[in-house]
């Protein structure tokens, strides 16, 4: 369908001036990233720096062990991005498509505790953690070390399965038609063997959907690690930023910098995960 | 495919087990710090913390920055779950609150084999009193006194600092400049701040709390008579900066921007003069506070703290104690530009020798300087007061009513807590 | 044979359902319940809690008779919740027909809209912050040109003076709620993208065969098709706008003059700084009872979300 030239032409323009206030926010913190400190509040300001202090950025990462803080901010993304695609997939499907006693009432206190705010139970998840049994130091009835504290484990569990995700995955399936799956039961094919090789593969916008937003706000977390965290080789990039503000002061330039460099490696991602999102691969066997 | 995902999960898992850190049978002290820069990482990881390490062979100090906005939640939650830090900072409010839940420990018994208590400014040791009971050690302070501009003063027509609150409303009128709604030079820059109040208010001779500390003194005329100077200093003689809330963190403060004649700050001001306006450095003065019935400096201290729930207190003790000696205090100061709380701290601090205005700090810091008295509900306190002054400054309520209002909260505030302590 | 595959229906669910399910009932469903029973006791994080029954809510019913600060949260958090979300649902939808539309340069523009989310809420924040500032921010900046602008076409002296926003207590609300709009536009516009994907082209062919106008396939197809898509993202806004609490934390921490405090905001102070774990519990009940009534109207509202392909 194409559209007619006048009407592409406005389209283009609303898009560019849309982007562009979503840019230029972005174009003053890449600007303030390369000028020394004396440049970055003046009236009026300036948007090219007088002087471009690349040093900005190397001095940014020495200010704190970034290296470590990327391996660990990677596993910690990866990981929950991982489970939650795979455990909220499977509970949507059994929500979506498989009949079983209860399943109104799970699925409504599935979606109930996403309204409750994550803000008090910070301290029972907490608690439960520090007194696992039988690691990090605890004995069999969780006293005496420090539990899953300080640990990948500590830091991935808790958020392993969202309830979003199986929110989000539950009404993508329901729209799914399902003459497919009508067809493979008739030939006898096990519901995992549905799940898998023909729900999974229509559902890869949603997929990638929730992909996205679960690596992009586990790489974004900030106040979770930050409490479990209390060693420097465990702590992610984001806590790693917060050693440019103090009381009195921050460094804007060094702290622009660190922002710029901790938002790369998402933005990167979501550019190679674009193609997921273009047309034709859902429902492209549907016809006939 | 399934074997390929069973050894992913296998392989987290450990990397997640091996994360927990190795059980190692050297002592590990935790020590988190919330004033802190670059020099001071530096100094503390590079310098300090080693020589401590070397002469306690054995022993491992874990040090943490954290930063203030988020050392409340970190604490509590640490506390709630049984791994609270050894040694930790705090700030001026804290000692109340930590004393009465048990989240600091008592520091009497080692006081007395110390001797060094005599060596701190009055002001700065009372932050960590309570009851009588002393729970931690004054690490930097902040004296907040009169800055001001001596060439835009004499410009106005005075020949010395103002030193009544009449004398400083007038000044403040002729220094300031407007532009049509804009105000170009501010005679006073004020934040919004019950700080600032509280400040009006002991210069008024008046108090926050009874002595007791149970009862709210702030529906008191001295009480009313401040908040209406401060609301009379924004809103009738109109001598504060337009942009009412201090600077969001980091933009060049109004003092330095040269945007105001004069201000009450701590020690930071001259700093921020020396960072943003060099050239301003010299025509900068400072002054004791205005008086009305009493000379009041009021003296903000942040100071180290030990966990009741250490299991290493004794050499936590001797971490506090080494981080307090004069030369290590000093050191620790001269990187953030604080006040070093102790007498012989100050005199081997190059940075406070060097500078006259410094001294000039700690001069009125001896004879004026007072703290906020300890009461464990601060935080409250703050939060509510703050409202209050706001609700005063921004017109929704006159300060008589204002102050009624809050008088009334803080008052059941304070009644839940001896409900408490009689019930026990 | 009809009744062993519905046993073998359920166990297949249960099975699909165990491992997350065990995951979410020990690190979600739990401590919830624990928060819950908090709510009903004195908790000073310190000492053990102590049951004090119903004492919290009934603080929380005087303080809303009283217009006290957890009022004024419930007023601001609704303020909040009505600024962001039809528009911001309303932009996103328009911006995913947009990009859905066949122009070239879609992955830029989806990339662009896309920025605000992949970067973190505390760093946008602290960008904003500077937007907003009142002598050196980009948007009195950009009112001081509109003045000089104006006063050169008309020749008198016209001034916008510069604004405090975040420090002015009728600002600083609507100044938050713009920034948030700015940064939610391209969160709910990759689902409603994801939600526009899975409408099959061939519908939309055959309309046009048809002689359907734009307009009437909209009406007709992409919007009752899209019915699931609106529904979750408009109870996810409502839930994600209830709990509104970073930018607030970072830009205003409630002030000035409670002009922003939120319920979360609330929650978290008491809990954290003032040690009140159980009355943080309650606010917070007190927040999943108005979530859940919310979410209840909506449900009943969009009744019909799915939709039979003839």
């Amino acid at each position: 369908m194409k559209l007619p030239i006048t009407t592409r032409a406005l389209l283009h323009l609303l898009l560019v001036a849309g982007a562009a206030t979503m840019i230029l926010p972005f174009l003053w913190m890449l600007s303030t990233s390369l000028k020394p400190e004396a440049e970055i509040f003046r009236f009026p300001p300036n948007w090219l720096p007088q002087v471009w202090k690349w040093a900005n950025y190397t001095e940014a990462m020495n200010a704190a062990p970034f290296g470590r803080y990327f391996v660990n901010t990677v596993v910690y993304a990866a990981a929950i991005t991982f489970s939650n695609l795979l455990l909220c997939s499977m509970a949507a499907y059994a929500f979506a498509r498989l009949r079983f006693r209860g399943r109104s009432v799970l699925f409504i206190l599935t979606l109930g505790t996403m309204m409750v705010p994550g803000q008090v139970t910070m301290v029972p998840v907490f608690i439960l953690l520090k007194r696992w049994p039988l690691l990090g130091g605890n004995d069999w009835m969780g006293i005496g070390g420090h539990g899953l504290l300080n640990s990948y484990t500590g830091l991935i569990l808790p958020g392993a399965v969202g309830a979003f995700g199986i929110f989000l995955l539950r009404q993508f399936f329901m729209t799914l038609p399902r003459d497919l799956e009508d067809a493979a039961r008739i030939d006898g094919c096990s519901e995992a063997g549905i799940y898998w090789r023909i729900i999974l593969p229509l559902s890869a916008p949603a997929l990638a959907t929730l992909g996205i937003f679960t690596f992009t706000a586990a790489w974004n977390e900030f106040l979770w690690p930050l409490l479990i965290m209390s060693k420097d080789s465990m702590k992610t990039l984001q806590i790693g930023l917060q050693v440019f503000q103090t009381q009195y002061t921050t460094r804007w330039d060094l702290l622009m910098a660190g922002t710029v460099v901790v938002t790369l490696p998402v933005l990167i991602i979501f550019l190679l995960g674009q193609r997921y999102f273009t047309r034709g691969i859902a429902l492209s066997g549907m016809k006939g | 495919m399934r074997r390929w995902l069973c050894l992913l999960l296998a392989a987290a898992l450990a990397a997640g087990l091996s994360g927990c850190g190795h059980r190692s049978s050297r002592v590990e002290v935790e020590f988190w710090l919330a004033d802190f820069n670059q020099q001071t990482r530096d100094l503390i990881d590079k310098q300090l913390i080693p020589r401590f390490e070397a002469a306690h062979p054995g022993v491992k100090v874990n040090t943490q920055y954290i930063s203030w906005t988020h050392l409340d939640e970190k604490l509590t939650i640490s506390f709630a779950g049984g791994v609270a830090p050894d040694v930790f900072q705090v700030g001026a409010e804290y000692v109340g609150g930590l004393a009465y839940r048990g989240m600091a420990q008592s520091l009497d018994q080692y006081l007395h084999r110390w001797g060094a208590k005599d060596d701190f400014f009055p002001a700065s040791w009372d932050t960590c009193v309570y009851q009588d009971h002393v729970y931690g050690l004054p690490y930097l302070s902040a004296p907040r006194v009169l800055l001001y501009r001596k060439d835009l003063l004499r410009a106005a027509g005075f020949d010395r600092p103002p030193e009544t609150w009449e004398e400083l409303a007038a000044a403040a009128q002729r220094m300031t400049v407007r532009d049509g709604p804009v105000t170009e030079m501010a005679g006073m820059n004020l934040p919004v701040s019950w700080q600032i109040f509280v400040e009006f208010l002991w210069e008024n001779g008046g108090q926050i709390f009874s002595q007791d500390g149970r009862r709210s003194q702030l529906n008191r005329p001295e009480a009313v008579e401040a908040l209406q100077f401060y609301v009379d200093l924004y809103n009738k003689y109109r001598v504060c900066p337009t942009a009412g809330m201090p600077q969001v963190g980091g933009s060049v403060p109004v003092f330095a921007s040269k945007k105001a004649a004069m201000e009450i700050m701590n020690q930071f001001g001259i700093y921020n003069v020396n960072k943003y306006a060099p050239e301003l450095l010299p025509l900068v003065a400072i002054a004791p506070t205005p008086k009305r019935k009493q000379r009041v400096i009021s003296v903000y201290t942040d100071w180290l703290a030990m966990s009741p729930q250490s299991k290493h207190k004794d050499l936590s003790w001797e971490l506090m104690t080494f981080l307090m000696e004069p030369d290590n205090l000093a050191a620790y100061n001269a990187t953030l530009f604080f006040i070093p709380p102790r007498r012989s701290a100050v005199k081997a601090a190059k940075f406070m020798q060097r500078n006259p205005q410094l001294q000039e700090f700690v001069n009125l810091m001896e004879r004026y300087g007072r703290s906020l008295p300890a009461i464990p509900e601060w935080f409250e306190i703050r939060t509510g007061l703050q409202s209050a002054i706001s609700a005063a400054i921004y017109g929704t309520k006159t300060p008589a009513q204002a102050l009624e209002d809050y008088s009334r909260e803080l008052d059941a505030l304070l009644a839940e807590r001896t409900q408490q302590t009689d019930g026990k | 044979m009809a009744s062993s595959a519905a046993t073998r229906e359920e166990r297949t669910a249960y099975l699909f359902l165990a491992p997350g399910l065990a995951l979410f009932a020990l690190f979600v469903l739990i401590p919830v319940g624990a928060a819950f029973y908090l709510s009903f006791c004195r908790y000073d994080i310190i000492h053990s809690p102590n049951w004090i029954g119903l004492a919290n809510y009934q603080r929380i019913g005087r303080d809303i008779a009283s217009h006290g600060v957890f009022f004024l949260s419930l007023r601001n958090t609704a303020q909040y919740a009505i600024g962001t979300i039809p528009v911001g649902m309303a932009l996103a939808l328009g911006l995913a027909l947009l990009v859905n539309a066949g122009l070239r340069g879609v992955s830029i523009y989806r990339t662009t809209y896309y920025l605000p989310v992949v970067t973190s809420l505390v760093a946008i924040s602290m960008v904003w912050m500077w937007i907003y500032d009142p002598t050196y921010g980009l948007l009195n900046y950009a009112l001081a040109l509109v003045s000089r602008a104006a006063s050169a076409a008309t020749g008198h002296r016209l001034l916008i003076s510069p604004q405090t926003w975040l420090a002015n207590p009728t600002q600083a609300m609507p100044a938050i709620i713009a920034m948030s709009i700015w940064r939610g536009l391209g969160y709910n516009m990759v689902i409603y993208l994801a939600g526009l994907q899975g409408i099959p082209e061939h519908l939309h062919e055959a309309a046009l065969i048809d002689g359907a106008t734009r307009w009437q396939q909209f009406r007709a197809i992409t919007w009752p098709l899209l019915k699931p898509a609106t529904a979750f993202i408009f109870v996810i806004s409502v839930i994600g706008a209830s709990q509104v609490f970073a930018q607030v934390y970072v830009m205003t921490n409630g002030g000035p003059n409670n002009a922003t405090t939120t319920i979360v905001h609330q929650i978290f102070q008491n809990a954290f700084s003032f040690m009140k774990m159980g009355y943080a519990s309650a606010m917070a009940f007190v927040l999943f009872a108005i979530i859940f009534v919310l979410s209840l109207i909506n449900l009943r509202l969009m009744r019909g979300g799915e939709v039979e392909y003839v």
